[in-house]
């Protein structure tokens, strides 16, 4: 199952696999550049751990949970316009440090709710 | 309560139709992008053809015996060497030779017609009026109504030239023709700004929304925003104001002055003079200059640049260029550092990027002059 958090990141809460929503992805258009956290960095909710940056624009990707970074999409990082391509692709690989925390995220259904607003 | 109203272009429906997402610019809702997206565009426009609305921009047309006097006291060009049907690039200077304003001065023979841009039409108006209280016989007429396109790329010309049978090879950049069509007055120049060739096309709503609609219908054309505009310009090195060009710069610094005529340098009869030929003569102290930076990460406007440890500018624009496939940027820097292949740093929180000076454009212009093979 995903879970979302409103600054547009979702979590799969089975493996733990992080990525930014499609909605943010049609919003930046497209992307040039990605910068992904490196395998065993601590992180903490809610803070910036990864860049993301579009013809346009550049945005930060926070982290929708705390724990320990396992791997990050390397591919994807040689070749951004891969998140344009399928923008369902995974960025990194988080391992929870506690997961209460999931339930503050939101699920499709409220994450929907908030783009609309 | 008063809302701010914001304008909307005369062919909005076509951009609406062809699922826009739309900014505010300058007052203005314009189209930032198509659903293909911005890099497509713009390598459209760079292979074939882009069309682009620049209604935005604005249009100004002055007459009366005096207008040539006028158009010479706050600009640093020699009109008179402007030949009717050619198009002229200046800069609308205040008394310190700073850039109030860029842009494009025509000659139509029975009068001059300007474009402007949207960002700064309000301060060229009051200037221009100001200014021309000290001559006799002039109207100023901004043409409100009017939407503009621009047709810019390699096939630009042919796809023009399928409608306007009066656009030939010896149609040469920087020209203008008026051309009438249904009764109504068509201004067709060879210029842009993409560093390609093309055309800027304006008229009334009507007759724009027509040849919109015709040019669409040609499948070498693609519908652009604003977005791929933006990095086009940035890749033929071409400035905008609000990024390189301000009221404190002059056109020394915005390393433009190319446009400066000749015969008004040697005069020294514009203003800001005194301060601008110094600056031809010894330097200025600041400079735009072109800037590639390492790696894939693009420096955005306002990152400041460092030589060492030492703050020694800004970014002006930058991004991705679709065409080098790489991050480009112009900067202002101070003049002492700017030395062909020079490296600078870009400051970007806890990173540094570094960044090699370089020479402008970063995409060979592509216009249409005489002497050039077809």
């Amino acid at each position: 199952m995903k879970k979302f958090a409103k600054t547009h990141e979702w979590i799969n809460t089975e493996n733990g696999e992080v990525g930014i929503t499609e909605n943010a992805i049609e919003q930046l258009g497209d992307i040039v550049f990605l910068e992904l956290p490196e395998a065993g960095k601590e992180v903490t909710k809610d803070s910036p751990i990864a860049v993301v940056e579009s013809v346009k624009a550049a945005s930060d990707i926070y982290s929708p949970v705390s724990g320990k970074i396992l791997e990050k999409n390397e591919d994807l990082e040689n070749a951004p316009e891969g998140l344009n391509e399928k923008p369902t692709s995974w960025l990194f690989k988080i391992e929870l440090a506690q997961d209460t925390e999931l339930e503050d995220l939101l699920d499709e259904e409220q994450y929907l709710q908030e783009i609309e607003n | 309560m008063l809302e701010n109203e914001i304008k909307s272009s005369p062919i909005e429906e076509i951009h609406s139709l062809n699922d826009a997402k739309f900014v505010n610019f300058a007052g203005w809702s314009m189209p930032i992008q198509f659903p293909d997206g911005i890099i497509n565009e713009h390598i459209s426009t760079r292979s074939s053809c882009g069309l682009f609305d620049i209604s935005h921009m604005g249009q100004i047309l002055i007459d009366g015996d005096e207008s040539r006097l006028l158009l010479e006291k706050i600009t640093p060009t020699d009109i008179s060497k402007i030949q009717t049907g050619k198009v002229r690039y200046s800069f609308l200077l205040n008394n310190e030779g700073g850039i109030i304003d860029d842009l494009m001065i025509t000659n139509e023979g029975d009068c001059f017609y300007l474009v402007v841009n949207a960002s700064r039409i309000n301060e060229d108006l009051e200037e221009i009026n100001k200014a021309s209280k000290s001559f006799s016989k002039i109207n100023i007429k901004h043409l409100q109504q009017n939407g503009m396109i621009a047709l810019q790329g390699p096939k630009a010309k042919d796809v023009v030239s399928s409608f306007f049978k009066e656009i030939d090879d010896s149609f040469f950049f920087m020209s203008f023709k008026k051309i009438t069509l249904n009764g109504d007055e068509v201004r067709v120049s060879r210029i842009g700004y993409t560093g390609e060739d093309g055309f800027e096309i304006s008229s009334t709503k009507k007759t724009i929304l027509e040849l919109t609609k015709f040019f669409l219908d040609d499948e070498r054309v693609t519908l652009c925003g604003l977005g791929a505009r933006d990095t086009l310009r940035l890749e033929a090195g071409l400035p905008l104001y609000g990024n390189e060009l301000n009221e404190k710069m002059t056109p020394v610094e915005a390393d433009l002055a190319f446009a400066i005529s000749p015969s008004r340098i040697k005069d020294g009869n514009f203003r800001g003079a005194d301060k601008i030929l110094n600056e031809i003569e010894n330097g200025s102290q600041f400079v735009r200059v072109g800037l590639l930076p390492e790696g894939r990460r693009p420096v955005r406007k306002g990152t400041p640049i460092f030589n060492n440890h030492e703050k020694i500018g800004e970014i002006s624009s930058g991004g991705y260029g679709p065409t080098i496939k790489s991050p480009i940027a112009m900067g202002i820097i101070k003049s002492e550092f700017n030395k062909p292949n020079h490296k600078l740093t870009a400051k970007l929180g806890e990173n540094s990027i570094p960044m090699t000076i370089t020479s402008l454009p970063f995409v060979e212009h592509r216009y249409f002059k005489k002497g050039n093979k077809k």
